[in-house]
């Protein structure tokens, strides 16, 4: 006997018994068990203290007169997907009531395992049975990474078993089970992150501390959640409504579309954006306008602008409301209603030229699947009031500051891309599961940007398609989220960006500026500085506190505490790289009382090296200790400090010591790379 | 109620631009008159100034039946190049429209243009010229943001009164080919003490582009009448400190559109082809830093 499975409650089998345990699925009836093997779903039911009548059908004779000498009721038959079945079935069940009827490792045995699902769908319709299927997953990573390899490995039983004709991804079965009547009614696969395709275990695919094995399982577990699934363990109704065989069919919208936000309150730069859609050269576009929380009066002024546009240009316009969530919620409303290959968004205060869908499709037709990058100009405008109406009005000349191509480097630290200064493929929105991440209150466009651009890549036109306005006068994200919600927001995403692996398109080795010329220690500014405050509860990335505005260089003002909260311990994080040095440090906390704290090297700790006058961070994540005697109330934190991100020579020598290769080679190093 | 001519001059456009700068017509026309109808008669004129036709005869009559519930299509190949100035006048030779919308082919009207650009002049009886603003690169020049006043209108769309246009004699055909056509339009109609009003809530849609610094980058015909114009202004206009300082420049430069020109300034005052000279006081004229008025910004 080939499939001698014995019963485990760790296994698909234990997985079908959990279904019908979750499901509440009395066993006062039938349970009609296909291709039953040994009958192994019977021992673990029956472990569980079920009852059913079971009957196990399997074509192999040897099997079924092996079960039969343990008192289970069974028979030998082969199955022909048609009406003969259906007879067969209802002879043997002698007019009992059918609950339960489970298909587990056969259908993957089968040619056409849809007709054989039509034919049950009837047994199951007639006395409402509950259908659990299993099948094996084909997409299961260590499949896919060793394809990667050029690997397809049939082993004798498993995932690739050399009788297998029909294989199931998700999808697949999804499909198969719609088609033929079915809706699903529980899930309950079964997990293996090492399946028995896990070999040979020093393959780079599949060692998983390789950097190959973190990034494509970075990437499959992202776009796949059933990577890990071994087997597909599912239960099924007959479902009300018949499904057509549906194909996978591409998209048959636009090339683009456009995605824009409105509040309502800008109508006049809303005309204006429209007026340069309608001046496009190349119209093969659909614009979708999200209006999001609209008053009565800012849905009828918006309806009147859209209903104002030339016939043609209508047409090509959709008005979705939302009425909830924070200003990110109408991007994914709006990606997720697009019906084009590629999404832009472009909102209702930005203009662009008329050759911004032309300049995209030329840059689809040389690198489809890649994000679509062209350069925006930066202009100030004012509104005004003229006639008794409001007015806009440039006052500044065009800044060509975006004018670059995407770098991912510099991308990932700032955002120089304006939303309409690049177009996303809309095929990792939909179907790779990457959405706007709505608990971000601003910086949403810069990480969906990036996160969609780790996966595709960018594709670069040095063509001035559009001008990004900056409002002088009036209110704009700058102005309604203050700086710190800013950087509080960008920190969370940069955090989910160190922890993922990322790969650099071919040309960024030398882009990497650690490796051009740096002859000489270079000083960093505090930019991207922040305090940790301990409130009693221990330090953490929710409870922080980003510097205000510098006026003087190096010269950090920390403000903004909250009045009431008492505060245990500050750590200061100079940094998020190793190997540098803090020099000339001056620290003041001025509490709420007016008292002034003072900190130099002499009475603040830290996880570096004390050295002349300051301290030498070798490893990453630079950490500086400020003391505090006893918790206190603060108004203000000054911190006067330099910053070499490449520590000086000077500093190497005091600490090495003759003996001490360790200091050697790394002053070695660091000047290989200087030096190169 | 009001009457309008719209006319531009052609010159090896592309057929689809001005298709669609007759449609944006024909929808400012319907929602100007779904709301407070300002113009119960509008022609639509193409002075064609370009080597060969753009439209057969056959495509002009599909243009006047398409469009024939919006407006009156009318179509004069000049079989010459008569430049933007001598073609102006000659579309509105006989016109006696109550207004006179002059401007470029491809031009693409907002749905709202109609309506807003016929509002300073039933604020202002002394308003002369109404320029719209363009769009996506609106033109520098400084504007009174209380008044709208400015120091001239661009060619590009500039709304006047129809007996205005014809009391100045219209453009300045024998002086200007193709630029600062404009400025010296609106000096003279400004002599008579008439104001020229900026509108920047009629938007009009003007295909220009920048380069990636964000400047505007002439072509050689664009550098040659621009500088042939500027030497011309400045004369005409009163200016002769203006004048020598340009053909100084002009003659020391290795730019051949600059030399250029100044040939032919030179050609032409020998033959005393020039225009007689105006604004000897400087009431209305203006020259800042290379500009025909303030400039808000650098292009």
């Amino acid at each position: 006997m080939k499939y001698n499975y014995l019963y485990s409650d760790n296994s698909p089998y234990g997985k079908a018994v959990d279904i019908i345990k979750k499901l509440d699925i009395k066993d006062d009836g039938v349970h009609l068990d296909i291709a039953c093997g040994c009958a192994a779903i019977n021992t673990g039911l029956k472990n569980h203290n079920y009852n059913f009548h079971y009957i196990g059908i399997d074509k192999d004779e040897e099997t079924i007169n092996h079960i039969k000498s343990e008192g289970i009721e069974a028979y030998s038959h082969t199955f022909s997907c048609d009406e003969s079945d259906l007879n067969y079935i209802e002879k043997i069940i002698q007019g009992k009531k059918l609950k339960l009827v489970t298909i587990l490792d056969f259908l993957e045995h089968i040619p056409t395992p849809e007709c054989f699902l039509k034919m049950i769908n009837k047994l199951c319709k007639k006395h409402n049975a509950l259908l659990i299927v299993s099948v094996p997953n084909i997409c299961h990573k260590d499949i896919a990474f060793k394809m990667m390899e050029g690997k397809f490995e049939y082993t004798k039983t498993g995932l690739l078993d050399t009788t297998h004709i029909s294989l199931f991804s998700s999808n697949r079965l999804e499909q198969c089970m719609k088609n033929s009547g079915f809706q699903q009614v529980c899930n309950n696969d079964f997990i293996l992150e090492k399946s028995d395709q896990n070999f040979p275990t020093d393959s780079t695919f599949l060692s998983n501390s390789t950097t190959t094995y973190k990034y494509l399982n970075h990437i499959k577990t992202l776009i796949d959640p059933f990577s890990n699934v071994s087997q597909f363990v599912r239960a099924y109704s007959p479902s009300e409504k018949t499904h057509k065989n549906e194909q996978n069919n591409c998209s048959s919208g636009p090339f683009l579309s456009v995605v824009t936000r409105t509040q309502g309150k800008r109508i006049e730069a809303l005309t204006e954006t429209l007026l340069c859609l309608t001046a496009q050269t190349n119209t093969d576009f659909e614009v979708l306008i999200i209006g999001h929380k609209l008053t009565n009066d800012g849905q009828i002024a918006v309806e009147k602008v859209i209903n104002d546009l030339p016939n043609w240009m209508r047409q090509k316009v959709r008005l979705i409301k939302v009425n909830h969530g924070n200003r990110t919620t109408p991007l994914n409303v709006g990606f997720e209603a697009a019906t084009g290959k590629y999404i832009s968004v472009l909102d209702d205060d930005d203009i662009v030229f008329d050759n911004w869908v032309e300049e995209f499709h030329n840059l689809f037709k040389k690198f489809p699947g890649t994000i679509l990058h062209t350069y925006s100009l930066k202009q100030k405008w004012e509104e005004i009031e003229i006639y008794e109406s409001k007015a806009l009005r440039a006052c500044g000349g065009p800044d060509d500051s975006f004018c670059k191509d995407f770098n991912i480097l510099e991308q990932v630290k700032n955002n120089f891309c304006p939303t309409m200064s690049y177009a996303c493929p809309s095929y990792p929105f939909k179907k790779l599961g990457i959405k706007f991440n709505e608990q971000l209150s601003t910086t949403e466009d810069w990480d969906f940007l990036m996160r969609t651009a780790f996966l595709t890549g960018v594709s670069n036109s040095d063509k001035v398609t559009s001008i990004y306005r900056i409002w002088t006068n009036s209110a704009n994200s700058y102005s309604e989220h203050n700086r710190h919600e800013w950087m509080k927001n960008e920190n969370v995403s940069k955090n989910y960006f160190n922890k993922i692996p990322i790969v650099l398109p071919e040309g960024y080795v030398a882009k990497i500026p650690f490796c051009l010329n740096c002859n000489k220690s270079q000083k960093t500014d505090l930019v991207l500085t922040k305090l940790y405050v301990d409130y009693g509860h221990g330090f953490s990335e929710s409870d922080t506190i980003f510097p205000t505005r510098q006026k003087i260089k190096n010269n950090l003002v920390f403000e903004g505490f909250p009045n009431k909260k008492i505060i245990h311990a500050l750590r200061f994080d100079p940094s998020e790289y190793n190997m540098v040095w803090v020099s000339n440090i001056d620290i003041k906390i001025i509490t709420t009382e007016d008292q002034t704290l003072n900190y130099t090297l002499n009475n603040i700790f830290s996880n570096g090296l004390k050295v002349y006058n300051g301290i030498l961070f070798l490893k990453s994540d630079p950490q500086i200790h400020i003391p505090l005697t006893k918790p206190i109330k603060i108004k203000t934190a000054k911190i006067s400090c330099n910053i070499d991100s490449n520590a000086p020579d000077f500093v190497f020598d005091k600490i090495s010591k003759k003996k001490n290769i360790f200091f050697k080679i790394l002053r070695k190093i660091k000047n290989t790379f200087i030096n190169n | 109620m009001s009457t309008l001519q719209i006319q531009t001059i052609l010159y090896n456009n592309k057929k689809e631009d001005l298709i669609k700068s007759l449609d944006s017509i024909k929808n400012a026309i319907k929602v100007s008159s779904s709301s407070n109808q300002e113009f119960d008669l509008i022609n639509v004129c193409y002075g064609d100034a370009s080597p060969s036709r753009v439209f057969s005869e056959k495509e002009i009559q599909t243009i006047k039946q398409h469009f024939e519930e919006s407006f009156k299509f009318n179509y004069t190949y000049f079989d010459c190049n008569t430049g933007t100035s001598k073609g102006h006048n000659l579309l509105a030779k006989n016109c006696n429209t109550d207004y006179l919308l002059l401007m470029n082919p491809d031009i693409i009207f907002a749905p709202n243009f109609l309506t807003e650009i016929i509002k300073p002049f039933s604020n202002d009886s002394n308003v002369g010229i109404v320029e719209g603003r363009q769009v996506p690169i609106e033109h520098p020049k400084e504007y009174s943001v209380e008044t709208g006043e400015t120091s001239w209108s661009s060619g590009a769309c500039t709304f006047t009164k129809t007996d205005l246009f014809h009391q100045v004699n219209g453009y300045d055909e024998e002086t200007f080919f193709m630029y600062c056509d404009d400025v010296d339009l609106s000096w003279r109609i400004k002599l008579l003490g008439k104001k020229v009003i900026y509108q920047p809530r009629a938007m009009v849609f003007h295909a220009k582009r920048l380069s990636n610094e964000g400047q505007w980058k002439p072509t050689s015909a664009e550098a040659y009448y621009s500088a042939e114009a500027g030497l011309l202004m400045a004369y005409k206009w009163s200016n002769p400190d203006l004048l020598l300082k340009l053909i100084t420049h002009f003659k020391a430069s290795k730019d051949e559109n600059l030399i250029k020109a100044v040939n032919n300034f030179e050609m032409r005052k020998e033959k005393n082809l020039l225009p007689e000279q105006l604004d000897k006081n400087h009431k209305v004229s203006q020259f800042i830093d290379g500009n025909y008025s303030e400039h808000r910004f650098a292009l």
